[in-house]
This record gives C-alpha cells, structure tokens and sequence, in this order.
C-alpha cells in the first residue's frame, strides 16, 4: 500500500517566490499591494502563508479578507495544531473535529500548500499550545508517518513537515535529517526547511547544518522558512529561542543562501508572530529573500546552461 | 547505543505530565547530553505565554480593566486549571460547550478566585460582553434578510406574518446584572472616563455582525423579551405576544421595520 502513495516532488509545485506570514493588521496593505490600478508597482513573486487555526471560525471579517488575499496571491496553509507526532488508533474528538475543520478550510480556499510541523502538541484532552519535540526513536517515526498519513487523508493531499527547533538532546535513534527524509518517504509528504530553526538546533544541541542539508533529497524540499529569534536572558551563550519576535539575524541569511544553492531554489516565507513592525518593515525583509532567491535561481539556471554547453 | 525501550505513549504522557505541573524528573531518562533539563521550561513557557496570549485577545476589556500583570496572573492560573481542549485558542475562555467542555474564565473565578468576583462583581457581565461581541464578530452573516426581498414576498401576496423569521446567526442577546455596557465599550475601543459609576442595574443588550462589523443597541423591556423568545426559536408570533405581555404598548411592526433595516432579520431554513 505504501509504495502506492503519491510522493511529494518540489518541480511539480507551483509555489515560487518569497512570502511573508499574514497578520491581520496587514490585511488592508497585504491587499494594496493586488491592485493594478495602484501606483505601486506590483510585487513579483509575493504569496502569503497564515495560521490555519487562527482560521477556525463560521464567518466575519477574518475569512472575508482571506478569500480576498486567496483571490489575489498565491495562499499556503501553516498549521501549528496538529499534533502529528501524538497520533492514537483511537484519536480524541479533539483530533477528529480539528481534522475536519482544516479539511473545511483546504476545501474551500484550496490553497497552493499546506503544511504541519513535525512535533506534537496535544494529549488525549488538552492542547499545549507550542511545538513539543520527538525522540528520533522508530516507535516515534510510526507514530509521525501515522498523524502525517491520516492529516492527508483528511485533506485529500499531501503537506509538508517542517523541522523542530531543538532545545535539548533526545535520545535518538537517528539523525533528525534521516528521520525526516524517512518519514517523508514513506508517507509522500514534503519536506519544509526551516533554516531559523536548523540554525538554532546548531547553536542549542551542535547539530551539523552543512551535514544536515547534504542528507537532505532537494526534491522533497518544497519549502523554507525564515525567522528572527530570542536569546534567553538567563543563559544568553547556550539557550536561544524560536521567538519569530526579532527580524532574521545574519547567520540565519547566510545559512538560508547556503540552503539555496546546496538545495536549489525553492520558495521562502519570512515568519514573524510576535513584536510584529509595520508591514513595510516586513516586506524589506522579505524583498531581501526574493532578491537572493533571484540570485540562486539564476546561479541555477547559468550552471544549467554550463552543463548543457560542456 | 542509547535507551530507547520505552515507548512512544510512556515518553507522550511524561511529557504530558510535564507540561500540566511543570515536574521534570521523570522526563530525565528521555534526554542524552549535558545540556540542563531545565531547559525543558522553554516548552512549558511557550504554552502557558501563547496561551495567555490567547486569552488576552479574547478578554481585551478586561486585560485594559486590571492592567496587563493582574490579568496574566489570573490567567496563568486558569491555564493551569482548565488547559485548552481544542487545538486553537480562538474562543479559549468562552463558555463551555458539547465539543469544548472546559469551564470558562469566569466560571474558574467563580469556583477557583472567588475573591476576585467578590471584588469585582461585575466582572462577570464583562466577560459576557466580550464573548458575545468576539462570537457576534466570528460568526457567518449569510442569509440576511433585505428590504428587496420582502417587497418581492409582498407583491407575490405572501403573509408576512407567516413568515418563519428568525434572527441571524451572529446575533448574541446578552443579559447583564449592571449597567456596565458604556464602560465596557470605552475599554474595549478608547479612552475610558475616570471615575466612571457602575450600577446595579439588569439589562440587556443586542449585539450582531452587520457589514463585517460588530453593532450593539441596548433593549427596552420588552425588545428584549421579544429579542429572546426569537433566539429560543420561538415563532415572530409567540415572541410578540409575550412582549405585548410585558409591555401593552409593544409595537411589533415598528419593530419589525428596525430589525430589517438593522440587517437582524433572516429566514429560518
Ligand atoms: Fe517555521
């Protein structure tokens, strides 16, 4: 059965470009950008990706502005809720009723992508709202390919998973780059890079980001993220957090251009969720991803034409 | 090699454990490395603070009320005793209901802090005004009922009387122990008055979405005994005989013409 799956394959995506993660205090500006009787020039390449949860509701302005941002940009859905790493036979109603709301929201915005994380967040009757790690274990792996299967099933296409922010060594049975590629596999689904969080796994737990990429299939990539951090106060050398409350500091833009050229050009999304500056702000730094998403795609595309003249 | 034979649900209710009481220990065997397990708190902070945040976006009046410590004090309590039980945090703190069992915000005072609501009695009808204007705000507006249609029903000869009228789903009736709507309102969308007096004074107040915005009107006696038979499914008829019962003078066609004109009208389906 599992062989028959559809696999995830990035050259048949129609993502590209750079985005930003939408917030509703943007969606006004988020929407002048769409208007081709405006001055402004367009902005090529521009898409945006929000909280599928934040989705949840039967009507009113938030899913409004959302079918306008669908109508005019390409849409990805980022879910933080789904817990793929808890799955149960027997899954709580809590599950069911989530999987059948993102369901709804896929349905009807159908947008470009989906994508979940590869942690998990809620026990039989409560949600803990953030991003709990896995241990690298093949009991763990099952179980992740098992909530990464039936969040497809209910959607009735294939997501990306994103990689954790480590804070901690868990005890491991295998690298987190194999164990996500293996999950990858044997379930179809994506891989979404996010360069913020392998670079806080780095300085955290010493994880090997050059490594990391080279174990990495480029075709199952379908997606990065950026995003800025926080350092905590109480151990300022050995803890940094996974805040999105900062903009992207300059080893993660160095680490996103390395990812660019070892993976090849793949679309960005500059996240920020807290502290959040106007949406001119955001946009300089998502302006700043496209331009070296133009450069990778061109370095690409010159090697291409090396190749094809040699 | 390390140890790894325990299983995935043993290392998921540890974890569990964890984040509901903050005890550790037990987690100790599923860590390698020299790094402190205390660092396990990033985990357990990032859940209480988005948490916290959630209700902060839900109870905006309130946190403007008692200032942004006290209310993350109680809140950081309630978090503890009731932690979400749906994987979003819209509507976190509202009343329980069949899918969502947890006690609300209030409710949690009422049992867990009863020296707060013995402080601040009116705290009560302050959370219900914010659940209903979030409710009213997130709800479907489809099916409104429009002046042209009515005038379509009347020149096909149609008794509007017969008409099974119903008010849209967005419409929440709220009954409050005191007159508590203006300051509410001066907390929840500007500058808030000193010295401000809240009586005790039951009330009741409409709020409804109407063009992707919140409108509120507060009731008459009678507007409300009609307003809240119509949301029990009562019939247009029956609401208007028991406001007639309240209120001789109770003028349904007059009334009529304010909820049409206000978008509050639909047809039941
Ligand atoms: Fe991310």
């Amino acid at each position: 059965m599992k062989s028959q799956k559809v696999q995830f394959d990035s050259k048949q995506s129609t993502l590209s470009g750079a985005g930003v993660n939408l917030k509703p205090q943007h969606y006004e500006e988020a929407l002048s950008l769409a208007d081709s009787s405006a001055q402004t020039k367009a902005t090529p390449g521009l898409w945006f990706e929000v909280h599928t949860e934040n989705y949840f509701v039967r009507g009113g302005p938030r899913l409004h502005y959302l079918q306008a941002i669908a109508n005019n940009f390409p849409l990805s859905f980022h879910g933080v809720g789904g817990s793929l790493g808890s799955f149960t036979e027997k899954p709580a109603d809590m599950t069911t009723r989530h999987l059948s709301q993102v369901a709804g929201l896929v349905k009807r915005f159908n947008p470009v992508m989906v994508s979940e994380h590869a942690t998990w967040s809620t026990s039989q009757h409560a949600y803990f709202a953030d991003l709990m790690p896995l241990p690298r274990t093949e009991q763990a792996l099952t179980c992740l390919c098992e909530g990464i299967d039936r969040y497809q099933e209910a959607i009735g296409r294939s997501i990306l998973i994103e990689n954790p922010t480590n804070y901690l060594d868990f005890v491991s049975e295998m690298d987190e780059a194999d164990f996500l590629m293996e999950a990858v596999r044997r379930t179809g689904a994506g891989l979404l890079l996010d360069v913020n969080n392998l670079y806080l796994s780095y300085r955290n737990t010493a994880l090997d980001p050059k490594h990391y990429l080279e174990a990495l299939d480029p075709a199952k990539v379908g997606e990065i993220h950026i995003a800025g951090f926080d350092v905590d106060p109480n151990f300022p050398n050995d803890l940094l957090i996974d805040s999105h409350a900062a903009p992207v500091d300059e080893a993660v833009w160095e680490l996103l251009a390395t990812a660019l050229t070892k993976l090849g050009p793949k679309p960005v999304l500059l996240e920020r969720d807290d502290n959040v500056p106007s949406f001119d702000e955001l946009m300089q730094e998502r302006n700043r991803a496209y331009d070296l998403l133009t450069a990778s795609n061109n370095t690409e595309h010159e090697s291409q034409l090396a190749v094809a003249h040699a | 090699m390390p140890d790894t034979t325990f299983t995935h649900s043993d290392y998921l209710d540890s974890f569990t454990q964890f984040m509901k009481t903050g005890e550790n220990e037990p987690l100790a065997t599923y860590l390698e490395g020299a790094r402190p397990i205390g660092f396990l708190n990033v985990y357990r902070n990032g859940y209480l603070k988005a948490s916290v945040a959630g209700l902060e976006s839900n109870f905006p009046a309130l946190v403007t009320f008692w200032g942004e410590d006290y209310f993350r004090q109680v809140a950081n309590a309630y978090v503890d005793y009731a932690p979400p039980n749906s994987a979003t945090l819209v509507g976190y703190g509202f009343d329980a209901t069949h899918d969502e069992p947890n006690p609300s915000f209030f409710e949690f005072m009422q049992t867990q802090l009863p020296e707060v609501v013995a402080q601040f009695p009116y705290v009560i009808d302050i959370c219900r005004l914010e659940q209903a204007w979030l409710q009213a705000l997130n709800e479907s507006s489809e099916g409104v009922l429009t002046l042209e249609t009515v005038q379509d029903l009347i020149a096909r000869g149609e008794d509007l009387a017969e008409l099974p009228l119903q008010l849209i789903d967005s419409s929440r009736v709220i009954e409050l122990d005191y007159d508590i709507l203006p300051l509410w309102s001066q907390l929840r969308f500007g500058e808030v008055n000193e010295g401000q007096q809240i009586e005790v004074q039951t009330n009741t107040v409409i709020f409804w979405q109407r063009d992707l915005q919140v409108q509120a009107k507060q009731l008459m006696e009678a507007e409300a005994v009609f307003m809240k038979s119509l949301k029990q499914n009562e019939s247009f008829d029956a609401a208007t005989s028991m406001a007639l019962d309240m209120d001789e003078n109770f003028d349904v066609s007059t009334l009529f013409a304010e909820l049409l004109n206000a978008q509050l009208l639909k047809l039941e389906n």
